[in-house]
């Protein structure tokens, strides 16, 4: 009882001082919808599109990107189901080192081995991008495509 | 009596701490926390706990829910976390936790403490792994874009105390990795679209010239596990020291990890000897390991070349054996809230050094300087000590939009020249409550 009253003292304690429970991380936004702006209309078109997502944290975090279904994270056709070549990217100060350089192929960005270490402590800004190609010699089908991804914080 | 009294305290402080958050805390759902020590006896049961709340308190704030599961993960050798079914993996303890709750939805304001059971058997004396990981409500996915959902993974590091596990490390491999050779990191990726020019808006880091080495955990108990390299000359003399650096820490058993340390230093043409050495908690010894390396004269004036024209460290400053983390301080505050962000300052060099930290605003802009306090501006700092710099943010309740500032930090060591280092700082005044 006694262990319980103190860890919520010190919870609510870390809550004034910090703005966020002890230990306490969480993303400000449940969800997120990046859309590609305008839609495609053919072939030999590239779409961008990005958002700022905001993790909040009270110490180093590490976020790694998946998907529920192998090839979600390929921007596909919603009727033909036809791909788009899609590449994306994490940037932001509070990445560090870690922030991406460059597009980085969707395959390699949901891949096990990649991380973003996440440092300092408070809101940070993370960018999500993301990138829509029409693969090189043909044309895609007209219309919306969309994607999936799943990022999750660790410790 | 002392249960009644800590209440009356915990209801005081909570009261207080509830009129603050209204005006400081963010919207979202939490979870804590992020990591957590259990220790269960073998053939006992312990209880823990996993906190979730949703920090929305505007008016037109939802319920958010989430889902739990326990899973089994494992670490790879650079660092990240891959989770895999429960039960699935050696050092499991996913099949020994049981949750009171799987789903939670969750109004406004409001938290809930998630119990989870843990029931060891007997002949588990040993370390176990679980994470709880909490999925955010998720919608189906959207006619147009990428849908994006969230997950918040606690990892629980279970000890059933029985048999005592000495640690146990070794160096399973060192090596200099000169740019584009194999075991570089490619920062430009060759997939199907890496030959394209366009670059996503960010800061460009060239490859640099590391000192890469993997270590192992051959037994069974997790470390904590610290590096360093050190170069010396032909002469015995130390030519360069530097921190490994890895993602992850924390050593799992039998695990192996990577660290590197980045060669920024320009070296003359000579024969060296490069000497690793990870502290890894064991009272018997550190694990170490030394390589030659011979350095061409193109090789030397590679490396003159990238110390010369590469861009400096972000956070370091030339020559001094100084690191700061984070390299950029950001915060989100509401007008007439406060914010508390902390800057981690460690001395990597062989001299005491002192410092001095000040915030300057940009002349030429509203400067927010005067709403940064720093609780020690001026300290001294040993060798391979590291000192938080606690800032503590107050925003005017006029005050809105962005703002920039800089944290100045005047290094030196004691009786010699001054360096500085360079934080920006940047505030965006924004919103009200929720």
């Amino acid at each position: 009882m006694w262990d319980r009253t103190l860890r919520v003292i010190l919870a609510v304690l870390g809550c004034v001082t910090c703005g966020l429970a002890l230990g306490a991380t969480g993303w400000v936004q449940p969800e997120y919808t990046v859309t590609l702006s305008p839609a495609f209309a053919g072939a030999g078109q590239t779409r961008t599109g990005s958002t700022v997502l905001t993790l909040n944290h009270d110490g180093p975090a590490t976020i790694q990107a998946s998907v529920v279904q192998a090839g979600d994270e390929v921007l596909s056709h919603d009727t033909t189901a036809d791909t788009l070549v899609t590449s994306y990217s994490l940037t932001g100060a509070a990445l560090g080192a870690s922030a991406d350089a460059d597009w980085v192929s969707s395959s390699q960005f949901v891949a096990p081995a990649r991380s973003y270490t996440v440092e300092g402590s408070g809101l940070s800004d993370i960018t999500f991008h993301v990138r829509g190609a029409a693969a090189p010699l043909r044309a895609n089908d007209a219309g919306a495509y969309s994607a999936s991804i799943v990022l999750t914080v660790t410790w | 009596m002392r249960g009644s009294g800590t209440r009356i305290i915990a209801a005081a402080v909570a009261g207080m701490a509830v009129g603050l958050l209204v005006q400081t805390a963010p919207a979202g759902m939490v979870v804590s926390p992020l990591k957590q020590e259990v220790t269960v006896k073998p053939g006992r049961t312990a209880t823990f706990y996993v906190s979730l709340s949703n920090r929305a308190r505007n008016p037109q704030a939802t319920p958010l829910s989430a889902h739990l599961e326990v899973m089994d993960f494992a670490v790879n050798e650079a660092g990240a976390v891959v989770f895999k079914p429960p039960g699935t993996l050696k050092n499991s303890a996913s099949n020994w936790i049981t949750l009171t709750k799987a789903d939670v939805t969750l109004e406004p304001d409001r938290g809930e403490e998630i119990e989870c059971t843990i029931n060891a058997p007997y002949s588990a004396a040993g370390e176990y792994y679980s994470a709880i990981v909490v999925t955010m409500g998720r919608k189906s996915r959207t006619a147009s874009g990428v849908h994006v959902d969230f997950r918040i993974a606690s990892g629980v590091f279970v000890t059933v105390p029985g048999r005592t596990f000495p640690k146990r490390a070794r160096v399973a491999s060192c090596e200099v990795v000169w740019p584009g050779q194999k075991g570089s990191r490619n920062l430009f990726p060759e997939g199907p679209e890496g030959c394209c020019a366009e670059k996503v808006p960010g800061t460009f880091l060239p490859e640099p010239l590391k000192v890469v080495a993997v270590l192992q955990n051959t037994g069974q108990a997790r470390f904590e596990a610290a590096g360093q390299v050190r170069i010396s000359n032909s002469q015995g003399r130390t030519v360069f020291k530097g921190p490994m650096t890895t993602k992850r820490a924390r050593v799992l058993g039998g695990d192996t990890r990577r660290f590197e340390c980045v060669l920024d230093k320009p070296l003359p043409p000579c024969e060296y000897t490069v000497r690793v050495e990870f502290d890894y908690g064991s009272q018997w010894g550190k694990a170490q390991a030394r390589l030659p390396l011979v350095i061409s004269a193109e090789q030397s004036a590679l490396l003159a070349k990238a110390a010369e024209t590469g861009p400096p460290t972000p956070g370091k400053a030339p020559g001094a054996a100084i690191e700061v983390v984070p390299k950029a301080l950001a915060a989100k505050v509401p007008p007439g809230g406060f914010r508390s962000l902390k800057l981690t300052i460690k001395n990597t060099g062989q001299e005491t050094v002192r410092c001095k930290a000040t915030v300057v605003g940009p002349a030429d802009a509203p400067s927010p300087a005067s709403w940064i306090l720093l609780t020690s501006d001026t300290f001294v700092l040993a060798e391979a000590r590291s000192k938080n710099l606690p800032l503590v943010i107050i925003v005017p309740s006029e005050a809105a939009g962005s703002y920039k500032a800089t944290l100045v930090l005047e290094v030196g060591e004691v009786d010699g020249d001054r360096q500085r280092i360079e934080v920006p700082i940047e505030l965006t005044v924004k919103g009200g409550k929720g």
